[in-house]
């Protein structure tokens, strides 16, 4: 059985603070806390969701791919 | 639009970085310029390389106080305000020795404060979580390519036609019979800095006790290519920013004028709004009698001109050298969204002479109670402009 | 040593010693560092662009607000007898202090400031050749320090108003009633009217042009690259050219009074002439009613 392909929620192009409010929104609805990726184009963007991901019980990891910049959402506990 | 490969982005930073140093040796020899001129250029550059890599945004700092509950921008801002405090009080006592004689420091940005500043606070608060940006968010975001930045900037100058267009008015009825209020003619040196320094440590208080932060990242050993990721590609924290920000304040004061992004984009405005022949020909309280000394007419760039052409050159060094320079398009609702702020921006700033750096930064730095009525505006602004975001996303 | 010849001597000596008196109005920038700590010597900087005096000055030199301290703030006129005293007690200026003046634009508002230390009769004014362009240009150090000097009484001489010319003076040359050459040292456009002033400038008069028989000599003309003043044979040439020998006293005026005055300095200071400063100038004699102007340019006042 193969896992369940990984949602990536696209916020290129979105200035800020609206990743950080789709992420928000996201994580509220994301219920059954599996590990997403947010794909994003301006990092000092992105580095704002470290915060929210804390607060909401999530571990965040930075990977650049090709100018853009992939954060992985890990739940903690 | 990727970004170019990491050997053709550091060629492209040193290729900037090259120009900024030539072109302030150039400006340095320059009849007619000289060494201020030289070092607005820098001072600028400075400003913006700081700006971009601390992230240091003013427009999140209020906002994401009130949409996320985010305080790290905020204490960013009040780190700021207290190293400069400290730094301009340094100079005050050299070039003032008596502040209650009557006399101010020159050059320092000491306003009449009445309720102007907070309509212009707010309307420049609102405008900024916006738009996304204050001016000098605007301008460094245009440093790293963003393009949303010139629909902002065209709004700005849009909302400065406005703001002249009730100036006159507004100075004969509130601005010039205003109270400037410096506070250490009424406390002294040491005890206004005693005071200001209090109220900022208060706020940071506040801030620390009731917002959650983040708990430290585990420390990783620090080699040189640590040392250097964390410098020149990771974001650095924003209380280093703050310090960077308080001590590029004092010495701006020191060797050309406080800080401030909004004198030459006001002026350009003004000979713009002038030319199609829609403003007033003369602003009351601003065109004082200059006598016989001879007004620089010479110059397409004043040195204020000068410190934001380095501000947006120094942010496109930094965001290179990082890789964070970017042609981003932004969304058509972000650029609808920019330019509506813009104006707003563009309003505030004008009726409160100054933005977030000139007149709240470098105002409260002057221990001016200017500064602080702007910054009570700047958060009604923000909350408002928050609850809006909130409710169109 | 036979009589007429102790008297030629004599006489030599003075002839000697007579320009050597009129190089005293100078000083260089050479000779300001070398006599920074003596203490018959007391510098001013008189400078009118905010912040200049603070971010770098000669060291122990005292800075003069142009306008609140040489000018009167709410009347238009120089400053008060009682003000100068004030001003020179706090400066720790006595009658035998040596004031050397000095500051930015040109040295017009040094230039302004000496002409006032005359009214008031103080002996030993100096003006500092080529001002602040000239210590910048040497690279000379500049000092942040706001100096405190040990207060004295100081006591103005009753004023010397034969330096100043007044409206009545100016109309009385006009109108031949007494001998008098005009110098205007405005631009050439503001001289022929073209202009009413300077491009920004808030000052203007409701007239343009210039005082009937004024000659034209733009103050940029007594100066060099480095801000210093011309030889004494050039400045005598200049003025020459314009037929102001010396013969008839001279009247000089700009647009408000300080520009005048440096080239009442130089006429008076360095090439002797009988000059008076008329520091009510074109924004005075340009909305005086019913004077005669000469208006080349032929420009009108539109009243917009």
């Amino acid at each position: 059985m193969t896992a369940p392909k990984e949602r990536i929620l696209d916020v290129r192009g979105d200035l800020c603070p609206g990743p950080a409010l789709r992420v928000e929104e996201f994580l509220e609805q994301n219920r059954e806390r599996a590990p997403f990726t947010v794909l994003g184009d301006h990092r000092p963007t992105l580095e704002s969701l470290e915060l929210l991901a804390a607060r909401h019980g999530w571990s965040v990891e930075f990977e650049e791919e090709g100018g853009d910049w992939k954060v992985r959402f890990r739940p903690i506990g | 639009m990727v970004p170019p490969r990491r050997w053709i982005r550091w060629a492209a930073a040193a290729l900037v970085a090259a120009g900024l140093l030539a072109s302030g040796l150039i400006l340095h020899d320059a009849p007619g310029r000289g060494r201020s001129a030289s070092f607005s250029l820098l001072c600028g550059a400075a400003f913006g390389i700081v700006l971009q890599r601390s992230r240091f945004c003013f427009a999140s700092a209020f906002r994401d106080l009130f949409l996320l509950s985010d305080r790290r921008a905020a204490l960013g801002v009040l780190v700021a305000l207290a190293v400069g405090s400290v730094g301009y009080q340094v100079v005050f006592g050299a070039w003032v020795p008596d502040p209650s004689a009557g006399h101010m420091p020159p050059t320092a940005h000491i306003a009449p404060a009445s309720w102007h500043l907070l309509l212009g606070g707010a309307a420049f608060g609102l405008g900024m979580v916006l738009s996304g940006g204050c001016i000098s968010g605007n301008l460094y975001r245009l440093g790293e390519g963003s393009l949303t930045a010139p629909a902002a900037l065209a709004g700005t100058v849009a909302g400065f036609w406005a703001g002249t267009l009730v100036w006159n008015p507004l100075y004969v009825r509130v601005v010039s019979t205003a109270p400037v209020v410096w506070l250490p003619s009424h406390l002294g040196y040491a005890g206004s800095l005693a005071a200001q320094l209090a109220l900022l440590a208060l706020l940071g208080a506040l801030l620390l006790r009731y917002m959650p932060g983040l708990s430290p990242r585990p420390a990783r050993p620090v080699t040189l290519d640590v040392a250097c990721r964390k410098v020149f590609v990771d974001g650095w924290p924003a209380w280093a920013g703050g310090i960077a920000i308080g001590v590029l304040g004092t010495f701006a004061f020191l060797r050309t004028r406080p800080l401030g992004v909004t004198s030459e984009i006001g002026r350009a405005s003004r000979a713009l709004g002038s030319a199609m022949g829609f403003l007033p020909e003369r602003l009351e309280g601003l065109d004082l009698m200059a006598g016989c000394r001879p007004l620089d007419t010479e110059h397409l760039l004043s040195e204020n001109g000068i410190f934001v052409l380095g501000l947006v050159l120094g942010s496109a060094l930094a965001a290179l050298a990082a890789g964070e320079f970017r042609l981003r398009l932004g969304r058509p609702r972000g650029h609808v969204l920019s330019l509506a702020g813009g104006v707003l921006l563009g309003f505030g700033a004008m009726i409160s002479l100054g933005c977030t750096v000139g007149t709240m930064l470098s105002g409260i730095m002057a221990f001016s109670l200017s500064g602080w009525v702007f910054l009570a505006g700047l958060l009604s602004g923000a909350w408002g402009g928050a609850g809006l975001l909130r409710r169109l996303s | 040593m036979s009589a007429p010849g102790s008297v030629l001597g004599t006489a030599i000596l003075l002839l000697a010693a007579l320009p050597a008196a009129a190089q005293e109005v100078l000083v260089t920038t050479e000779w300001v560092s070398n006599n920074l700590n003596n203490p018959k010597v007391r510098v001013l900087e008189v400078s009118v662009d905010p912040g200049v005096y603070e971010k770098g000055h000669v060291e122990g030199a005292v800075g003069v607000k142009w306008h609140s301290e040489l000018a009167d703030p709410v009347s238009r006129d120089i400053v008060s007898a009682a003000s100068f005293e004030k001003l020179l007690s706090r400066a720790g200026i006595s009658g035998d202090t040596t004031v050397v003046l000095y500051g930015d634009n040109n040295n017009w508002f040094a230039a302004w400031g000496y002409w006032i230390f005359e009214i008031y009769g103080h002996k030993a004014v100096r003006i500092m050749d080529g001002g602040r362009k000239k210590w910048e240009i040497e690279k000379r150090p500049w000092d942040t320090t706001v100096p405190s000097h040990p207060a004295t009484t100081y006591r103005a001489a009753p004023p010397n108003l034969a330096l100043r010319a007044r409206l009545p003076d100016v109309l009385s040359v006009v109108e031949k009633r007494s001998p008098g050459a005009l110098v205007d040292v405005r631009s050439p456009d503001e001289f022929a009217g073209k202009v009413f002033a300077p491009p920004g400038i808030q000052e203007l008069a409701i007239r343009a042009g210039h005082v009937p028989g004024a000659r034209s000599v733009p103050w940029s003309k007594t100066v060099n690259e480095d801000g210093t003043f011309k030889s004494r044979e050039d400045l005598r040439k200049l003025y020459a050219e314009v037929g102001v020998d010396g013969k008839t006293p001279v009247i000089t005026y700009c647009r408000i009074g300080e520009r005048s005055s440096h080239s009442w300095f130089v006429l008076k200071e360095l090439l002797g002439y009988d000059v008076r400063n008329y520091d009510g100038s074109w924004t005075e004699y340009g909305n005086a009613v019913g004077v005669p102007i000469e208006n080349p340019a032929g420009t009108v006042w539109t009243g917009k």
